[in-house]
Order: C-alpha cells, then sequence, then structure tokens
C-alpha cells in the first residue's frame, strides 16, 4: 500500500481524513443554519408570549413587562440551547454533502464504509472517488445558508405588534379594552349611590393604596377603579351652585342662601333654603318678586342640574301664580337636595385627592417607563384610561366601552337596599331610602348607547349603555327591557 | 482479471464496446439497450416487449454476436414441448451391442437464449424454463442437469396479438430481472435504418468479450457498494407497490392489486449497481435506484380492474411512485 508523501500515512487515512473534515465542516453549517432557522422563530415565541402575558395581565394578576419580556426571553433561549444541543449526525451530514454537491451519494457511501470498515476490491476506489469529487469542495458550497425569512417576517410582524400596543395611543386603548375586567362591581359605575359609597372606599383603599400600586400596570388598574367610582357631574353641580352664591350675595331676600353656596357649604345652605321657604308665608309682594326673580335665576343657572333645576323652575313658577304651598314644597324638596349633596361632594374631594395623588405617582413611574413603553407620562395614562376626562357632561365617556359586554351577572350583584324602584319603561321615579332615611328623587334617566356619542332617551332592546340620573345613584344597566331588568326595576 | 482498478476500467471497455457493437446493428433504442445490458451484467434474465418489425430479435442475436458465448434460439410455438427447450434422454448405441440412455441437451444448454416469442408457447412449456432461469439447472429423467455460466434468457414477446398466446404467469415474470420495452424509432432513426439495411451489406458485430469477461463483469457488478439509505430507499420505493401497506400512496392503494416482490427489490439494487458502474461510479445511488425502477418493477406489479379501465398501466404508477417516495436528505 503506498503512503501519502505529505502525511507519511496510507491513502485511505488521508482520504478519509479529507473527507470527514468535509463532512464535519457541514455538520457544523447544518446546525449553525438550523439554530439560525430557530432565532427567529425562538424571537417570535419570545415576543408572542410576552403579547400575551401584557393582554392577559389584568385577568391574570401578573404585572410588569420587565417579567413578560424575561419570560419570552427565557422561552426563545431555551429553544436556542436546545436546538444548539443537537448534533447533526456524521451520516446526515454525508448525505447533505452529496445532495448539495450533487454527488451521487459518493461522500455518503464512503462514510458508511469507513464506519462499517468494509472491504473488497471496489472499496478502495469508491473512497479514492468520492475523496476526489469531496476533497475540491468547500463546505458553504456543500451546504448553503439561507436567511430565513418567513421565520425573519413572522418575528417583525410581532415585534411591530407589541411595539404598536405598547406605544401607540390605539394599542393602548386596545390593551386597556382587552384588560379591562369584565364585571366591575356595579357599585363603582358612575353616580354610586350613597350606600354604595362605603362598599366603594373599600374599593378605593384597596385600589388606591400606594403598596398595592406597585408597579405602573396595577396603578393603571386603580386610576381605572378610582374613574370608574368618580363622578364629575356633581364637581359641575357644585360649581354652578358656588356661581349661584355668588350671583344671590346681592340678594336681600336670598343673601344668606347664596353666602352658604357660595362658601360650599351646602348643609348650610340647605338649611338657609329650608328657613327661606319658611318665611315665604310672611313675605310682602316686593320680597317674593324678588324671590321669584332669585328662584329664575337658580333655575338657570342649574339648568344642567335635572333635578334641582326644575325644582327651582317650579318654584319660581308656582310663586308667580301665587301657588304659595307648591312653591314652599318645592323649595323644602329642593333645600333636601342641595343638603344631600353635601356628602356626595365630600366623596368626590376625597376621591379626587385620591386620583391627583394616583396621577403623581403615576406621573413618576410613567416618566421611567416612558422610553420603553411609550407612555407620556401620568396625561398619556389618565388619558388612556378616562379618555373623557375634564369634559364636563358627567358622564366620564371613556366607560363607555366598559358598559358593553355586560352581564346579566352586574345587575345579580346588587344588593336588596341598591334595588331601584323604576317604571316598567325603566324610567327611574324614586328610589328606596338608604339607612339615613334618604329619599331622592329622580328624573327620567339618561340613555347613553354604547358607540353613540349623543344621548339618546330612545334605546332599542339588546343595546347596551348606562343610564346616568342622581350623581348618587348607580344606574348602570343592559338596556334590553327583558325580565332581567323587571327584577332589579319594578314600579311603585 | 487482477485488481479492482483492471476490473473496473475493463468493465467499463467492454460495456461501451459492446455498445459500439450493437450500436453497428441496432439504429436507435439506446434506452432499451442500456438496460437490456444492465441485465445481462446483472446476471439476469431480460423480457423484451414489442411489436413486430422493432428489432427485438437482431438485439438478442447481436449481443450473442458481440460476445463469445454460446447463443441458442427458441422459437416459441403453441406445439413446442418442454423436451423440446430442456433436452431429453435418448438410447444411444454403445460399443458391444449395448445400449445406454445418454441425455440429449436442449437449446437451454447455452449461454445466451433467445426465446422468441415467447407468449406462443403453451403453460407447461413455459414452466420448463422456470427452472432453468431461477436455479439454472435443468432436471430430465430425474437427473439434474447445470448450465453453464453465465446463463442467460433474453425473451420476446409481441404485446398486441393475442390470440393463440399464453400471457406469462406472475412467478414466471417475477424470473426476468428487467422487462425493457421497445417503442417505435423516431424518423431519423428510421431513416437510417432503411439507409443501413436497404443498400449494400448489412453489418455484423464483432466479438468484443468472452465469457469470462461476462462473467467477471458480474462478480464485480455484485461488489458495488451501497449505503444503508440508499437501500431504505430501494425498500422505500418497492413497500409503495403494495397496496396494504398504510403509506403507499394513493395511485398504488387506487389500482394494485399485487405490489413487487422481494425479488423486485433484489433486482432494483443489483441492476442499480451495474447502472453506477456503467457511469463509472463504484457507490450505488438515489439516481441508479430511479433509473432502473421501470424495467425491474413493471412487470411484477398487478394492477386491478380500475386501473384497466382507467388506461393506467404500471409505468404510470412507477412514475408517481418515484415522485412520491423521497430519499433521505432530500
Amino acid at each position: 500500500m503506498q503512503t501519502s508523501a505529505a502525511t507519511g500515512q496510507s491513502p485511505r487515512v488521508d482520504s478519509e481524513a479529507e473527507l470527514f473534515a468535509l463532512v464535519r465542516a457541514v455538520a457544523r453549517r447544518i446546525r449553525l443554519k438550523d439554530t439560525l432557522r430557530l432565532a427567529p422563530r425562538a424571537l417570535a415565541l419570545a415576543l408572542a408570549g410576552t403579547l400575551l402575558g401584557l393582554l392577559a395581565e389584568p385577568r391574570t394578576g401578573v404585572a410588569g413587562l420587565a417579567f413578560f419580556v424575561a419570560l419570552g426571553l427565557a422561552g426563545g433561549a431555551a429553544l436556542l440551547v436546545r436546538q444548539l444541543r443537537r448534533r447533526p449526525g456524521t451520516m446526515a451530514a454525508a448525505i447533505q454533502v452529496d445532495r448539495g454537491l450533487g454527488l451521487n451519494e459518493r461522500v455518503s457511501t464512503a462514510v458508511h464504509l469507513v464506519r462499517a470498515g468494509v472491504g473488497g476490491p471496489l472499496v478502495e476506489r469508491q473512497l479514492g472517488d468520492a475523496r476526489r469529487h469531496g476533497a475540491a469542495a468547500d463546505a458553504g458550497a456543500a451546504y448553503r445558508l439561507a436567511i430565513p425569512r418567513t421565520d425573519l417576517a413572522l418575528a417583525a410582524g410581532l415585534g411591530l405588534l407589541l411595539a404598536g400596543l405598547l406605544a401607540t395611543p390605539t394599542g393602548a386603548d386596545l390593551r386597556a379594552a382587552i384588560g379591562r375586567p369584565a364585571a366591575p362591581a356595579f357599585a363603582n359605575g358612575v353616580g354610586a349611590r350613597p350606600e354604595s359609597e362605603g362598599q366603594s372606599e373599600t374599593v378605593l383603599a384597596e385600589s388606591a393604596s400606594p403598596a398595592a400600586a406597585n408597579d405602573l400596570a396595577e396603578l393603571q388598574r386603580a386610576m381605572e377603579q378610582l374613574w370608574l367610582s368618580s363622578n364629575p357631574e356633581a364637581l359641575a353641580q357644585r360649581d354652578a351652585l358656588a356661581e349661584l352664591g355668588r350671583d344671590l350675595r346681592t340678594s336681600s331676600v336670598s343673601r344668606d342662601f347664596g353666602r352658604e353656596l357660595e362658601n360650599g357649604d351646602l348643609a348650610a345652605a340647605g338649611a338657609a333654603l329650608h328657613e327661606l321657604a319658611a318665611e315665604l308665608p310672611d313675605m310682602n309682594a316686593g320680597e317674593r318678586a324678588e324671590l321669584q326673580r332669585d328662584l329664575e335665576l337658580a333655575a338657570r343657572t342649574l339648568a344642567d342640574d335635572p333635578i334641582l333645576g326644575p325644582q327651582f323652575q317650579q318654584a319660581a313658577e308656582a310663586l308667580g301664580s301665587s301657588r304659595e304651598s307648591i312653591a314652599t314644597a318645592n323649595l323644602d324638596d329642593a333645600a333636601n337636595n342641595v343638603g344631600q349633596l353635601a356628602p356626595v361632594l365630600a366623596a368626590e374631594d376625597d376621591l379626587q385627592q385620591r386620583i391627583a395623588g394616583l396621577e403623581q405617582e403615576i406621573g413618576e413611574l410613567g416618566g421611567t417607563a416612558a422610553p420603553d413603553s411609550g407612555l407620556d407620562g401620568a396625561a398619556s395614562l389618565t388619558s388612556e384610561i378616562n379618555p373623557g376626562a375634564g369634559q364636563s357632561d358627567g358622564t366620564a365617556p371613556g366607560l363607555e366601552s366598559n358598559a358593553r359586554g355586560r352581564e346579566s351577572d352586574d345587575l345579580e350583584a346588587l344588593g336588596a337596599g341598591e334595588r331601584l324602584d323604576a317604571a316598567g319603561n325603566l324610567e327611574i321615579v324614586e328610589i328606596e331610602a338608604d339607612e339615613d332615611g334618604v329619599v331622592g328623587n329622580f328624573a327620567p334617566p339618561t340613555f347613553q348607547t354604547s358607540g353613540d356619542p349623543e344621548p339618546s332617551l330612545e334605546p332599542s332592546a339588546g343595546d347596551y349603555g348606562y343610564a346616568v340620573s342622581q350623581p348618587d345613584v348607580a344606574t348602570e344597566v343592559p338596556i334590553d327591557a327583558g325580565g332581567i331588568v323587571a327584577d332589579y326595576f319594578s314600579p311603585e | 482479471m487482477s485488481d479492482a482498478n483492471t476490473d473496473t476500467q475493463r468493465f467499463q471497455e467492454v460495456a461501451r464496446s459492446l455498445r459500439d457493437e450493437i450500436g453497428r446493428v441496432i439504429v436507435g433504442h439506446d434506452r432499451a439497450v442500456h438496460h437490456v445490458l444492465i441485465s445481462l451484467l446483472a446476471g439476469g434474465h431480460c423480457l423484451i416487449e414489442g411489436v413486430p418489425g422493432l428489432g427485438k430479435t437482431m438485439l438478442v442475436k447481436a449481443i450473442a454476436a458481440a460476445l463469445d458465448l454460446k447463443y441458442s434460439r427458441v422459437q416459441f410455438t403453441p406445439d413446442l414441448m418442454p423436451a423440446d427447450i430442456t433436452g431429453t434422454t435418448i438410447i444411444r448405441e454403445s460399443g458391444g451391442g449395448r445400449h445406454d440412455f445418454e441425455f440429449e441437451p436442449g437449446p437451454l444448454f447455452a449461454n445466451i437464449v433467445l426465446a422468441d416469442e415467447i407468449n406462443r408457447a403453451t403453460p407447461k412449456t413455459q414452466a420448463a424454463l422456470l427452472e432453468a432461469m431461477a436455479e439454472r439447472t435443468v432436471t430430465v429423467a430425474g437427473e439434474s442437469h447445470a448450465l453453464q455460466a453465465p446463463f442467460c434468457v433474453l425473451a420476446t414477446q409481441n404485446p398486441i396479438e393475442m390470440a393463440g398466446t399464453y400471457p406469462l404467469p406472475e412467478a414466471q415474470l417475477d424470473r426476468f430481472l428487467f422487462k425493457v420495452l421497445i417503442g417505435y424509432p423516431s424518423g431519423d432513426e428510421l431513416e437510417e435504418i432503411l439507409g443501413r439495411t436497404t443498400a449494400g451489406e448489412e453489418q455484423a458485430p464483432r466479438q468484443v468479450a468472452e465469457g469470462s469477461d461476462v462473467e467477471g463483469m458480474i462478480r464485480l457488478a455484485r461488489e458495488v457498494p451501497i449505503a444503508p439509505h440508499v437501500t431504505r430507499y430501494a425498500v422505500a420505493l418497492t413497500k409503495a407497490t403494495h397496496p396494504d401497506n398504510p403509506e403507499a400512496p394513493t395511485i398504488t392503494t387506487s389500482y394494485v392489486r399485487y405490489g413487487a416482490s422481494p425479488r423486485g427489490a433484489q433486482a432494483l439494487v443489483l441492476a442499480a449497481k451495474v447502472a453506477a458502474l456503467l457511469t463509472g461510479r463504484f457507490n450505488v445511488s438515489y439516481e441508479d435506484i430511479r433509473e432502473v425502477l421501470p424495467p425491474a418493477l413493471r412487470h411484477r406489479l398487478v394492477l386491478n380492474f380500475e386501473a384497466e379501465a382507467e388506461a393506467i398501466d404500471a409505468d404510470a404508477v412507477l412514475e408517481e411512485i418515484a415522485m412520491g417516495v423521497r430519499p433521505e436528505g432530500a
């Protein structure tokens, strides 16, 4: 047997060494290609995991962008490690060499012969033939690496989706919509009645607790809960009453009532109005005329108030037509309603303070999160939670989507003390007395259907929305006028 | 032939010379000639099918003429008896007035036997070929007589004249390594045929190899290595012809009644080894397997009535199988 001048070994050994070097190089390339192909898939998996985690965050209770990113990356890394540990077999690599170079199974047959230790007259010829064809080839030609375009496109698509979800207002809205709790407590709705304030307070204490709000997502949920509980209509009502107070300070008849209104002491204002009603029989014509003008002024100033506005208007008209008893009764009713606003506004003040505190916390956290999440601090979060914040309709438009999809379970969450008395057509006329014996009178509810920016008084069956009447009454109900509603709204 | 280098060079030289000498007589039909040579060098028997006048008999005679081998021709007819081809025992007078039984070999005792129009003989006579083709022995009057190596039956049959014929039974067909189809020549080929055969003297092939050469080539072909994954490919193709195989393609389950036998898989690998050597390679490739798939298996598939009704032949089935069965690494 001849020996090689270069290595001093037999030609067969040289052949085997050259062939196996080529096969090993191709095996490395196979592994590299598989890894390259898997990398975008791992990245896509990581992104998908992050995406799903963020979307499911409010439902699972697991919060934190970093957590989900870490989880996704860990999953992707595990896939990559698993792939890197998988080594392609020598024969598999040899088959790829044959395939890549069109060698008609020369190299793989040679590898088989060497590994099996097969001998024979044709084995040496075969090995030499395989070496002659394979020696000049390089691994790159034998096994070409390719860019996994489809997988990269998938990863890029998921990345864009995630970025959009995190960095754009639409994405934030979508995330909030998907993640919003399916059935928030009925007592947290707009215009929660006084009985539910305790419950509301509990929710607020839980959701607004700085200890619990340890990250942005929790703060966001807490803020959302606060906005659900807030009643911006009451604040507008207080502004209107203060304005009325300033106007009435020049009146000789209603000066005390006006002073208390301007000072914001609604309990005292209610008492002053009661006194005015009591003094009505003793007033002379001039005083009655001045009182009538004051009441008309009050009716105009409080025209947006569905309760007080009509009451003052009816009192003024009764006074003008010398129906003293009706005027007195209307003044007493108005005095009661003004007095009842005191605890509502106090609760709202407390709520606004908590919101302001949370906004500050979100501002601090949001400033940190902004570069990654794309959120612009507290302002972004606030607008995300309540896009209607600052509007004066008091219906918190940001809650419209919240009303969509409510189940009848919401209604069943009402306690016995929360049953609303209503006409069969959902026109709320009064509610049962609360623990303090207070009975409220209510104007016909305003129905706000989902997606309809204009209030409608003629909801159709199957629509979902919420009815706004008194600021202290939660009336968020599905407008289906079916049997479920009848259980909770019974005419008296 | 002493070493592998000489052997393989001689193999390719003889094969090339054989092809050239056959080409002196046979115009065109390159693929058919190639397959007949593969069959011969694999030590198998070959059934050549084609309509009359295409040169089937001439092809066999050319091969026999190019080889220094004993050649015999049997024209199969319905009244041909087994003894007519195997030989018989006759009484011969010996010295001293004695009479001894002596075996008189028939035409089967040759290296290359042309069984012309084999489907015209009765099944009884056809069956007389079975032992010779499979075991290379002939038994007459209880005595076995070995046939001389190499032994190759090259049979021809006409597919169109069915009256007075006896289609070969499956067991008989299975003994043939290849079934080679000969089609019509092209216009240019026909023109050349006319030029060669209608003017002057017809050329005859020259002898280019001896019996020992052929024997050596047959032995050498069997030593061509084949990698396990290539063997698995041949197995997968064979299994794909079995209608009861759960992984068989739809065309098999729809049109095949019986698939190829293990002898078919043997034929695939053996013929592929010769094909590899003929192309100057020393190992069997997927391409070699695909190359010999139709001639090695087409006569081993029994198609059902649906196939006949829809004019689906074995070649169509095998073509779809070859496309559907993917080799390892593909």
